[in-house]
């Protein structure tokens, strides 16, 4: 039974074939393993929501601390002048961003971009990448149905938009639970914690399916990549041009991104502090994005699975 | 499930104004089969419609008993096939064992069967040590051979194999079809080895199916096929080959000579007429033995023969 070239022999397989269900999760797992295979783009996309993180954490940790009349060490102990100072910084920011809603709000405003690119730099080659090279052959030369290669492969963008969304916000509130006097934040502000997850999933959900639709209507990965940015960047400066000329925010609804902005002030409860336009234009244009997106991908691939 | 591993009935695929396949039928029995034609003649086309990948225009095949076209018998055949494209179609940063791995899992092996799989697959085609090496930086050779490990990884009863030589040289080509001889003859796998290299067809398969320009020109075995320029004879003789040379042309038999050996070519299958041709000039005849022309004879042949009757 020996292959007439070479020492080894061919051995059946004598295990059975399962019909599972949830195909997705090795290609998931595939995926993301190659993604991740490169340790370089992965510390400098991560690098900037880490110290964000670290950044905001210790501000609402000190604004806890100060007001429970015990100033963190890092500022500086006893009543040393730079202790003084530190101090009355602090507080002062502290007086801005004492809420955490608002702080996790502020957060999300400042690394949305950060984890778009994040979003964009694993997610613009999933599919354009398959269908350059012809890997989706071997995909779909098995028993793999063409939902569950698309779950897969969004979920691969998915899984970084949840680091670079949820989880920084996620450790903002853990900081904010174990910092303030008597778990006043678990018992006053819990929705917070609901909202920092609903309002990271929304962005990840958004993000990933415009992501996934670039990369399934692009020949290959750095033209999807440029793609993302382009829809990002153009619906904003369309829409704020378009809402700057015609006096009415509600032009804003055109980008997806002042649309997300406008349901965080939602989600958060917040005052209209960023934004005051309709928000059922907000949540409608987020959803229309994600249709399309998904209508897009539905169609494009449809020639990747099978040809009419 | 039916006796042939492949029924094909007036399948018919066209991309925009080409036809690429023009209502070919025929049924393949189980073993190595070849599908030879020269470029163009739609044999990947025929592939991807029998692995469900392409939707015909009309017609209908079925492969192992299962319809491609219906999603359920498409999912389910998938998992009795192995398919090798052609094109290189390889993951980038991924190394042979992953690569293998998660196809055996996305085929329906549990996680353990599907490394030990892996690893036993890329053994039998000789990636040794490489197998940790992200594929990126194989050879040519190496990518065949892990297309030909990624389709045996569950084993499948049915293969088909896309240009499996293509672009290997000498060395890497004829293990590589050793692995299909074996996989063919030893290992009693049905497989479908499309290819437009004769000798590689030859060598694998019992049967061949000869496709041009979308359609089916010859079908039968190697054997068969290439029977049908038996009526030529090799002779060697020991004597006077002055006198057999005017025998034989008095006999009307029309010869090439090379030194002692002669290539006659015959009117029917009976040899008497060699020996009276001999007794006549009194020479001795060594040796005599029909020529059977090769797979490329019979194939330019029937190639030949189809452009006749197209025009």
């Amino acid at each position: 039974m020996k292959a007439s070239t070479h020492t080894e022999v061919y051995r059946p397989f004598r295990g059975e074939l399962t019909t599972r269900r949830m195909r997705f999760v090795p290609l998931l797992s595939s995926n993301l393993k190659t993604a991740t295979k490169k340790r370089l783009p992965l510390v400098l996309l991560f690098a900037p929501l880490a110290i964000g993180t670290v950044i905001f954490s210790f501000t609402v940790y000190a604004g806890f601390a100060i007001q429970a009349g015990d100033p963190p060490s890092a500022l500086g102990g006893g009543a040393s002048i730079a202790s003084i100072i530190g101090q009355a910084l602090v507080s002062q920011r502290t007086q801005q961003l004492i809420q955490a809603r608002e702080m996790i709000v502020n957060f999300h405003l400042a690394t949305n971009m950060f984890s778009l690119l994040l979003m964009a730099w694993y997610g613009a080659g999933v599919l354009a990448e398959d269908r350059r090279l012809g890997a989706h052959l071997l995909y779909f030369a098995r028993p793999l149905s063409r939902f569950d290669y698309l779950l897969a492969k969004f979920l691969v963008i998915a899984t970084f938009g949840v680091l670079g969304a949820v989880v920084p916000g996620l450790v903002i509130c853990t900081v904010a639970t174990f910092a303030s006097p008597e778990w006043s934040f678990l018992r006053e502000e819990y929705d917070v914690i609901f909202s920092t997850i609903g309002f990271g999933l929304l962005w990840t959900v958004l993000v990933s399916s415009i992501v996934l639709c670039v990369s399934s209507l692009a020949s290959r990965r750095s033209f999807a990549l440029v793609g993302v940015f382009a829809v990002f960047m153009l619906t904003s400066a369309t829409a704020s041009i378009m809402a700057a000329m015609q006096r009415d925010s509600d032009f804003r609804a055109l980008s997806p991104m002042l649309s997300a902005v406008r349901l965080a002030t939602s989600i958060f409860e917040l005052k209209a502090r960023h934004a005051s336009w309709n928000l059922t234009l907000a949540w409608s244009s987020v959803g229309a994005y994600i249709l399309i997106s998904w209508t897009l991908v539905w169609l494009r691939t449809r020639r990747m699975d099978v040809v009419q | 499930m039916t006796d042939s591993v492949v029924s094909i009935r007036d399948l018919t695929k066209s991309y925009g104004k080409v036809r690429a396949l023009d209502s070919i039928s025929f049924e393949l029995s189980p073993g190595p089969v070849g599908l030879l034609g020269p470029n163009g003649a739609g044999k990947t086309t025929l592939l991807k419609l029998l692995l469900g990948l392409l939707e015909p225009d009309s017609g209908a095949a079925t492969i192992a008993g299962y319809d491609p076209r219906k999603r359920a018998d498409r999912l389910t055949l998938r998992a009795r096939i192995g398919y090798m494209p052609e094109s290189d179609c390889l993951i980038p940063r991924t190394s042979a064992v992953e690569l293998v791995g998660t196809l055996a899992r996305l085929t329906g092996l549990s996680a353990t069967d599907a490394m030990t799989r892996a690893h036993e697959v890329l053994d039998y085609v000789g990636l040794d040590e490489s197998r940790y090496r992200d594929c990126d930086s194989y050879s040519t050779g190496m990518k065949q051979r892990l297309k030909l490990a990624q389709a045996l990884v569950h084993d499948p009863p049915i293969l088909l194999l896309d240009e499996p030589t293509n672009g290997l040289d000498p060395k890497g080509r004829r293990h590589m079809l050793d692995l299909v001889w074996d996989l063919g003859h030893v290992q009693g796998k049905s497989l479908l080895l499309c290819s437009h290299l004769l000798p590689d067809v030859e060598r694998c398969c019992r049967d061949v199916i000869v496709l041009k320009k979308g359609r089916v020109v010859a079908q039968g075995s190697i054997e068969a096929l290439t029977r049908t320029e038996a009526r030529r004879v090799r002779v060697s003789i020991d004597g006077d080959a002055d006198r057999f040379a005017t025998e034989l042309e008095r006999l009307g038999i029309a010869s090439e000579r090379d030194a002692n050996d002669w290539m006659l070519r015959l009117a029917g299958d009976d040899c008497d007429v060699v020996f009276d041709a001999a007794l006549a000039a009194a020479v001795r005849i060594q040796r005599v033995e029909p020529v059977r022309s090769t797979l490329e004879d019979a194939f330019v042949k029937t190639l030949s023969a189809a452009e006749d009757e197209r025009a």
